[in-house]
């Protein structure tokens, strides 16, 4: 009898590793959870949820009287918002810092300022850095220099015609509508980023994946706590093809999870991921990346509890900064330099080139950085980890 | 009685130190929390580095209106933040916006001014980037401002002329009179406490709110521990009443709990700006949501075998109540009801209302909520809990 080759040795020896890892995460319901159940419940909830909010709600706060009911219909009759009394100026405040109102309108002294031609101030209030305030504060500025023109007819009429307020105020509601002067919007190809399910599902992936990862990298801190791995070494398992074994293991469980987003969020909520050579490069190189965290977060940490403590934290905190929770676009220069320093942004920006329907040569500064992340980590994840089975 | 408080106190003393030993405990309690609300607050709260754009001005027109354009872009504040290249016709503009040079253009067609003194009307043109939609806002919200001003002399010139006041050959001086006024409604901005300071009062304690789960979580936790590792059953051979072991076991992770959130308070303030508002509000929903964290995930500890299947299900629960609460950002408006049922919400809409300046009477149904909360699970544990210290 002939002993095996290396080679042939580790070709049953790591498939072996493999499904064992793959059977103890299928058996633990909790790890099923994570990876089957959280990512399709946030797709859900904010993902289809917050996808398709027409109008925007805003509150209004003015003293009763004529020109303050003709300033909340002529809201009103904005398609783009929907208009909510208060009667105190400090609740409406509330509402908006609660988020339950996008934006609010306050007047002080509407109808004292314009029965005596001054200027009345309409203070807008919303939080600066909210991107939807500032889209909603156009369609208010549009309705109220609506109102304004109006207005301003009243008082010429009175103050430089003679004509009698009331008569003047009769003869506006009866002058036809009808701009001379309108305005075109004309919006140039399609928005790379758009805030819909197709989004949140990208991010999700990129999120889950990495974070899938990291706690996979779990397991190997239980094996080499337990010496599973070393106890290995005594068979004729050479220390490369355990590592290889490991390695593979944690890349399937990275694989797996991608496989259960992109497939499962196709199929639930009809996410068109793009072109599909580019899909599966991002995604394979960002479970490669994942893969190297993995084994870098087992090979460094000493203890199980410590890793459930820091690796769903230090995932998400790194999705955040990368753009796995919210996009990029929406932060400063700063945090937007930061986050490309972290491979998901660069995984999302190659995930959003494959809807857009862009090929792999449109991707190479992605697939890229993307290698060089998954290199560099699977190097040192390797001698590391190496180090701890044969030192 | 007495003689089971002291032991309950004994036993929380040294069990909190151990705890404040612990590096997983500390980075659930402090490490966490902090890196993750202070990225939220920074990512999303600014600071304001300042939104700058280019806009290209076409003026094929070469008349009035382009002139009014151009003085209103090289007016006041948008002087500051916006950076304006003239091109030559509606194509370049196309061009520019198409190679990045532009964010978005303004179109005066060509006879436009032409076709507004003879009353045919016509339209300017806005050109917008679909991904920088706030340059496409600021460019639609300069049009409709000229826009508006060409309706205030419209609509003067009909009214009088409704009124039967228009001296004849006066239109267009009616019209520039019209112009020419001070608006009759200005709209100036309000910012509800936005930015930074506004991101760390909310995420502040949403982070805390979340971690405080994982924090409290450890009580049952290392109750199961010290009963598998034999030290409850050495506890129980000495006259210590059992009550006394969990009292002193919740008396310490409860501690460590307002640990955690007054470390957060404590640093989104002095480094953030944070205003958490009324310290006794603060306190009082500190109290109720580590009351309902500590009865909930109690009960999922007597309903659970081992050791890890406690802190898999109470993972599983605390980051579900933590996604429906709104730690991560609020839920669609929709879904707000939701949010409300879970601890997490409960408490985050008190902080919220507090934070906006609310006096204590904003936090009694947050409290009482989570107090009730707390004493549903309560309920549902009690008749199980002899399980976690029966050695």
């Amino acid at each position: 009898m002939t002993s095996p080759t290396p080679a042939a040795s580790a070709l049953r020896t790591v498939p072996a590793i493999v499904l064992t890892a793959l059977r103890l995460v299928v058996r633990d319901r909790l790890g099923l959870f994570f990876i089957v159940v959280l990512p399709f419940i946030i797709i859900l909830l904010f993902g289809v949820g917050g996808a398709g909010i027409a109008t925007a709600a805003i509150g209004l706060a003015v003293d009763d009287g004529p020109e303050a009911s003709a300033l909340a219909e002529a809201l009103e009759a904005d398609a783009a918002l929907s208009v909510e009394r208060y009667a105190e100026a400090s609740a409406l405040r509330r509402a908006v810092r609660r988020g339950d109102l996008v934006g609010g309108l306050v007047v002080d002294d509407l109808e004292a300022d314009l029965a005596a031609g001054r200027t009345a101030e309409v203070r807008w209030l919303a939080d600066p850095a909210s991107t939807r305030a500032v889209a909603t504060e156009v369609a208010v500025r549009a309705v109220l220099g609506e109102l304004d023109a109006r207005l301003t007819a009243v008082a010429v009429a009175v103050d430089d015609l003679g004509v009698p307020r009331a008569d003047a105020v009769a003869a506006a509601a009866e002058t036809p509508e009808g701009r001379l002067l309108g305005v075109e919007e004309e919006a140039l190809g399609d928005a790379r980023f758009a805030w819909g399910v197709d989004e949140v599902a990208q991010q999700n992936a990129v999120l889950f994946i990495f974070i899938t990862g990291l706690t996979g990298g779990v397991a190997l801190i239980e094996s080499r706590r337990r010496g599973t791995a070393r106890r290995m070494l005594a068979s004729p398992s050479s220390a490369t093809t355990i590592l290889l074994g490991e390695g593979t293991a944690r890349f399937a469980l990275c694989a797996l999870q991608a496989a259960l987003i992109v497939g499962g969020a196709a199929l639930l909520f009809g996410v068109a991921w793009g072109t599909p050579t580019v899909v599966v490069a991002i995604v394979g190189l960002f479970c490669l990346v994942a893969t190297g965290a993995s084994m870098l977060f087992g090979a460094s940490l000493s203890n199980p509890e410590q890793a459930w403590a820091i690796a769903p934290p230090a995932g998400i905190a790194l999705g955040m900064l990368g753009g796995a929770l919210w996009p990029l676009e929406i932060v400063g220069p700063t945090m937007q330099a930061i986050g490309r320093l972290t491979p998901h942004a660069w995984a999302i920006d190659g995930l959003r080139a494959a809807r857009a329907g862009e090929g792999l040569g449109d991707v190479t500064s992605a697939l890229a950085v993307l290698a060089a992340w998954a290199g560099a980590l699977l190097v040192v994840a390797t001698w590391r980890l190496r180090r701890s089975l044969t030192a | 009685m007495a003689e089971g408080l002291r032991a309950a106190a004994t036993i929380a003393r040294r069990d909190l130190r151990s705890r404040l030993r612990d590096r997983s405990a500390l980075v659930t309690a402090f490490a966490a929390p902090l890196v993750l609300a202070v990225i939220l607050s920074v990512a999303l709260g600014g600071p304001d580095e300042g939104f700058e754009t280019t806009i290209a001005l076409a003026d094929e027109d070469g008349g009035s209106l382009g002139e009014g354009l151009r003085e209103a872009l090289a007016g006041g504040e948008l002087a500051e933040i916006v950076d304006v290249v003239e091109v030559a016709d509606a194509g370049a503009a196309r061009r520019a916006l198409a190679d990045g040079s532009a964010l978005a253009a303004l179109v005066v067609p060509e006879g436009l001014s032409e076709s507004l003194a003879s009353e045919a009307g016509g339209d300017l043109l806005v050109l917008r980037d679909p991904d920088a939609g706030l340059s496409g806002d600021l460019a639609t919200a300069i049009a409709q401002g000229a826009a508006n001003e060409i309706e205030r002399g419209r609509l003067a010139v009909e009214l009088a002329v409704a009124a039967g006041a228009l001296p004849p050959g006066q239109g267009e001086g009616v019209a520039a009179a019209a112009r020419a006024r001070p608006a009759a409604l200005a709209l100036v901005d309000d910012d509800v406490e936005g930015g930074l300071s506004g991101a760390a009062s909310y995420f502040g304690p949403a982070m805390a709110v979340f971690f405080v789960f994982f924090v409290v979580g450890a009580g049952p936790q290392s109750l199961l521990r010290q009963r598998r590792e034999g030290s409850l059953a050495r506890l129980a051979a000495a006259p210590i009443p059992r009550g006394a072991i969990a009292l002193g076991t919740a008396a310490s992770v409860g501690a460590l709990a307002f640990l955690s959130i007054a470390t957060l308070w404590l640093v989104m303030s002095l480094g953030f700006g944070a205003r958490w508002g009324e310290p006794l509000g603060v306190l009082a929903l500190a109290a109720g949501v580590t009351a309902a964290a500590m009865a909930l995930t109690t009960f999922v500890a007597t309903l659970a075998r081992t050791e890890e299947q406690v802190s898999g299900w109470t993972s599983i629960i605390v980051f579900t109540l933590a996604l429906l609460g709104g730690s991560f950002g609020a839920l669609p408006p929709a879904l707000e009801p939701l949010s409300l049922a879970t601890p997490n919400g409960l408490a985050l809409r008190g902080f919220v209302d507090l934070a906006a300046g609310g006096g204590l009477e904003v936090v009694v149904v947050p409290v009482a909520g989570n107090l009730a909360f707390a004493a549903a699970a309560a309920a549902l544990a009690a008749p199980r809990l002899h399980r976690l210290v029966a050695p």
